[in-house]
């Protein structure tokens, strides 16, 4: 009898633990449905790969050699209004087809809304990064995008040449760093998705490099200012890039 | 189910974390000392050591972190130390203006002393880094001082079987970047300066310790017309606060702005101790001043007047006597027992 009640006991407290442990929101559902979230880099619409010319608005041939950026609070939203914490921070390094991916773990299920942080946000970009040790860990050092003095991380790296004179030789380099609590950007995007546990899912975004540096109003004049690395001078190019990747990205819906 | 079986499901249950995305304690490292088993002694006029929770004091980790202050395998090209900038016959300052790192690039600001480095609330000249753990990468990456990727800092101690012997002892892993900041802060914290002329006095309110001319410079230093304490206040002679001093009309470093990003914070650095003062010059955040006779000229002089200058500086009049007087009294802080070179 009394193995009988110990065995009920056990088994309820299991039923107990199992809903609440792998549950992780008040609604009991389980983030274990797979979800790739990918971003393309694009000119006018067509696909860009790094290292491809293109000429800007102000008559300049640029070519990006390196580009990545975090993402923080990366949020999906059903139509209840119901928020999924899907993860808390993330790096997309863009490979040389100009395609970024990471992957997370979601509830199935239907979302409306898509939200993230542009950037490392504050609690992070303060913290140790000695304490993100774990290898593969977006914050771990071995990304190199943890300055320390002042800036702390670099939010979005973008790099590359450009040639002014418009002969053939890319005389000239740019590296813009955004970093600095002030440089933290969110951004929401409606859209319905759908997510399913049985296969793989895909949420795909694009975004327009022409506008992360010459978005119509907030241009960047990289021959005058070809750099910026932290810091109060020039603080006003990571404003207007972290103003411009707002802008710049977009859901794709093809 | 037999029971066993239900509780191993229950702690994979546990382990399993709730999303496949990344968040804030993902890898923190374990050390092997949890507790302080070492006491850094101070006289009863020092406040308590503030000791972070995840860096307890040890003697062993305090061995490794002096080791590694001393070792110039933390540099590219291993010939640029902790010490090489920080030299311990010199309250752990160097005695140029800008220090030369690798390859004999000069940095941007005068090295600080480290004493007393341990009740800092922030460090660098402008405060960019919160903690001493964190303040430690930057030397070690920047191109101008030892300019190694502390990745590769890593590696490097990593190939070197008596630091992974040390590293094991301490924190039971093989060298992390967790425990090079860890031990070389510890270490830090242990240069604690308290054996000065004017700690004597501290300890015995008898003003009869100072000599006649130190006694009128101490007056000198607290009084209303100089205005000395205003910032270099309490037992480590600094407020701990952020002032631009108008050393310059036009800043080519903006100090402490570059943190607020705000222009009225153009020109601040941090007040330094003065403790140890007459052997850690050049002064101020460039060591554009080369002696306490020229800092005090400055002062008296009432500054450059830049925008943000601050209203403390507004000049006074000295005599040559008075600030041969009020030299003799910044002498008296000097601490000989602490100020020895150091042989690793």
């Amino acid at each position: 009898m009394k193995k009988n009640i110990l065995k009920t006991g056990l088994i309820a407290v299991f039923v107990v633990l199992l809903s609440t442990v792998t549950g992780c929101n008040k609604n009991g559902e389980n983030f274990d449905s797979d979800l790739t979230i990918s971003f393309q880099t694009k000119l006018n619409g067509a696909n860009y790969a790094l290292n491809n010319i293109y000429r800007n608005g102000s008559d300049v041939d640029v070519k990006f050699e390196k580009f990545q950026f975090y993402l923080s609070d990366i949020t999906f939203v059903n139509s209840d209004g119901d928020e999924r914490l899907v993860s808390e921070i993330e790096l997309f390094k863009f490979n040389e087809n100009g395609l970024a991916a990471v992957d997370v773990k979601i509830p199935k299920g239907k979302y409306e809304t898509i939200k993230f942080g542009i950037g490392v946000k504050k609690e992070f970009n303060e913290a140790d990064p000695a304490n993100y040790s774990e290898e593969g860990h977006p914050l771990n050092t071995t990304e190199n995008t943890y300055w320390g003095w002042a800036t702390m991380y670099r939010f979005i790296t973008a790099e590359g040449r450009y040639d002014a004179d418009l002969n053939g030789e890319f005389e000239g380099t740019f590296a813009y760093h955004t970093g600095h609590e002030e440089s933290y950007r969110t951004a929401s995007y409606t859209h319905e998705i759908e997510i399913s546990k049985k296969e793989i899912n895909f949420l795909n975004f694009n975004i327009e490099m022409d506008d992360l540096l010459d978005y119509s109003g907030n241009e960047v004049d990289m021959v005058s200012e070809p750099y910026y690395h932290g810091g109060m001078e020039n603080f006003h190019l990571s404003e207007k890039i972290s103003d411009n990747m707002v802008s710049a990205i977009s859901i794709a819906t093809e | 189910m037999k029971t066993p079986a239900l509780i191993g499901i229950l702690n994979l249950l546990l382990l399993a974390g709730c999303n496949g995305g990344h968040s804030e304690n993902d890898g923190l490292p374990q050390t092997n000392e949890h507790i302080s088993n070492y006491e850094i002694k101070k006289p009863d006029h020092f406040p308590e050591i503030p000791i972070p929770e995840d860096n307890p004091m040890t003697e062993k980790k305090i061995e490794l972190g002096k080791k590694l202050f001393f070792d110039p395998i933390l540099s590219s090209d291993t010939t640029v130390s902790c010490a090489s900038c920080h030299f311990s016959g010199y309250a752990f300052s160097d005695t140029v203006a800008l220090s030369l790192g690798v390859e004999n690039r000069t940095g941007k600001r005068n090295a600080p002393p480290l004493l007393n480095i341990a009740y800092a609330s922030s460090f660098f000249r402008d405060g960019g880094a919160p903690t001493l753990e964190m303040q430690l990468i930057t030397p070690i990456e920047d191109e101008n001082e030892m300019n190694l990727d502390v990745n590769d800092a890593v590696e490097r101690l990593k190939n070197n079987p008596i630091y992974v012997r040390m590293f094991e002892e301490v924190f039971n892993e093989p060298p992390s970047l967790f425990g090079l900041t860890r031990s070389i802060a510890a270490y830090e914290r242990t240069l604690i300066s308290t054996g000065s002329k004017y700690d004597r006095y501290l300890q015995t309110n008898d003003k009869s310790v100072f000599s006649e001319k130190e006694a009128l410079g101490y007056e000198l230093f607290t009084s209303n017309e100089l205005k000395c304490t205003q910032c270099h206040s309490g037992f480590n002679l600094t407020n701990n606060g952020f002032h631009n001093n108008g050393i310059y009309a036009d800043y080519a470093d903006f100090g402490r702005a570059n943190l607020t990003l705000d222009s009225i914070n153009i020109g601040e650095f941090r007040v330094p101790s003065l403790r140890n003062i007459a052997i850690t010059g050049p002064y101020m955040h460039d060591g554009s001043f080369a002696t306490l006779e020229e800092v005090i000229t400055h002062y008296s002089n009432g500054g450059q007047k830049h925008k943000n200058q601050d209203s403390l500086i507004n000049g006074f009049e000295i005599t040559q006597t008075e600030k041969e007087a009020l030299i003799a009294f910044l002498n008296t802080l000097t601490d000989s027992s602490f100020s020895q070179p150091l042989n690793q």
